[in-house]
């Protein structure tokens, strides 16, 4: 049986994954092997994962994303989750699941800013 | 002799009988079934006659008001059954002195034709008549009032008295009913305020763009802490919030449940992308928090809203000037 991959686009020099199902063994394993090796070839400084689509969250789940910002982070890329579902919200907190350490924002447009906003210093400082 | 003696004894295991039946009968009362219309036909079988109806004292018109629904007596009939007890009615003795009042023939008694009532009396077919008091605490509130017996005889003192004695029951019936839909509709008062409340609790006020505002003002339980976390959370999708200012000023007493509601609601703001502040700990509130070792160090608080507005427009990289350009602030 293939496996479900999660396309990975990239704008500027930010790449975004939208995810629509619920990420399980196999596809989260081939999701987190796809992310690492785009960042590497693209040497992308930041990453959008895109939630809006979920409606629930497990403690599974909310372990992969916050293990794939983890990684992303190690290579030199920002992670920021978008649209996160307010009952999605309230789940992660109900469970004490808090996805430690990731950045989050509203929507992807927030996303996006707060990348820029994250980068533009570390330019400045290569261009210096 | 024997007869006489037979006819005693029958006549009292009748009385028996009958004060047990009204024993019985307030027992098998129902709740919602209207309660004149259950006495009257009570009445109407413990005493064997073709009408019954049940007239209560109103202190405003100070007179004896007919009460729907009645048995023999048309509804729109008995509504403008009145009878005045006002200084200078006739009907004024029954109610200082009396607890019954037996009229033996309509048209031959003298307080019947000076109330006037004959011609109603007629018009609704009563030939003989009995009133009797029910009284609550001393104090008169109604009268029982049978009419006709089957067997076509006057009313007599036995009547009387088992009336009586129904009659004091009836009126503890009607005062349970009274009170019953009088609590009934100051619940139902109470849940309409309640809803209304609710509603009110949970204000999410979107002040500038990017700040949302939320009053919370009275006790906060768990019901509560739940529609104003879903009330932030929806706040922020729609308002596209990216800080939120969480307002204490009116929350009388934060506990370590309060406290934990308000570090939930502060971090699933924040997985939303939503910068929780908390302004408003009062002192006392202060002492509380510490003293229960409670720890909102992941929460910014600040002293009062203006403070907080400053936080939060600082944290969005904005500030309020004049329209000459000055700063506006502390």
């Amino acid at each position: 049986m293939e496996i479900y991959r999660i396309p990975i686009l990239q704008i500027e020099d930010f790449l975004v994954a939208s995810i629509q199902t619920p990420l399980h063994d196999a596809a989260a394993v081939q999701f987190k092997d796809d992310l690492l090796e785009r960042i590497y070839s693209t040497k992308a400084r930041g990453f959008v994962l895109d939630l809006t689509a979920i409606d629930v969250v497990d403690s599974f789940m909310a372990r992969i994303v916050a293990d794939v910002a983890e990684m992303a982070g190690l290579m030199g890329a920002h992670v920021v989750v978008t649209g996160l579902q307010p009952a999605v919200a309230i789940s992660l907190v109900e469970l004490g699941v808090e996805m430690a350490g990731v950045t989050t924002a509203l929507d992807l447009d927030r996303g996006i800013r707060i990348l820029r906003e994250l980068v533009a210093p570390e330019r400045e400082q290569a261009d210096g | 002799m024997t007869t006489e003696k037979l006819s005693t004894s029958q006549e009292f295991e009748r009385q028996l009988a009958a004060l047990q039946r009204v024993a019985g009968v307030f027992g098998a009362m129902r709740k919602g079934q209207d309660i004149y219309d259950q006495i009257t036909h009570q009445v109407v079988d413990l005493l064997n006659v073709e009408k019954c109806a049940v007239l209560l004292y109103d202190p405003d018109q100070q007179a004896l008001v007919g009460q729907a629904p009645a048995v023999g007596v048309p509804t729109q009939d008995i509504r403008g059954y009145v009878i005045p007890l006002a200084e200078g009615s006739p009907a004024r003795q029954f109610w200082e002195v009396g607890d019954s009042f037996l009229v033996k023939d309509i048209d031959a008694d003298p307080v019947v034709q000076a109330l006037g009532l004959a011609d109603f009396a007629h018009k609704v077919g009563v030939k003989s008549t009995m009133l009797v008091g029910m009284r609550l605490e001393g104090q008169l509130i109604g009268v029982i009032q049978p009419s006709n017996r089957r067997d076509g005889l006057p009313f007599d003192e036995t009547d009387a008295r088992l009336l009586t004695i129904y009659a004091s029951q009836a009126a503890v019936a009607i005062e349970n009913q009274r009170l019953y839909q009088a609590i009934t509709a100051e619940r139902d008062r109470l849940a309409r305020v309640l809803a209304t409340v609710q509603e009110l609790s949970t204000p999410v006020v979107p002040v500038l763009e990017g700040i949302l505002i939320l009053p919370l003002i009275g006790f906060i339980d768990t019901d509560r802490a739940q529609r104003i976390m879903e009330g932030l959370l929806n706040g922020i999708v729609q308002y596209r919030a990216q800080v939120v200012i969480l307002d204490v000023t009116g929350v009388p007493v934060v506990d370590t449940g309060v406290a934990d509601h308000l570090v939930r609601a502060a971090r699933a703001a924040g997985l939303l992308g939503a910068q929780p502040i908390l302004v408003g700990i009062r002192p006392e509130v202060a002492q509380t928090i510490v003293g229960l070792g409670v720890h909102l160090h992941e929460i910014a608080t600040r002293g009062d809203l203006r403070d907080g507005l400053e936080y939060a427009l600082a944290v969005l990289h904005r500030k309020i000037v004049t329209a000459e350009g000055q700063h506006v602030g502390r």
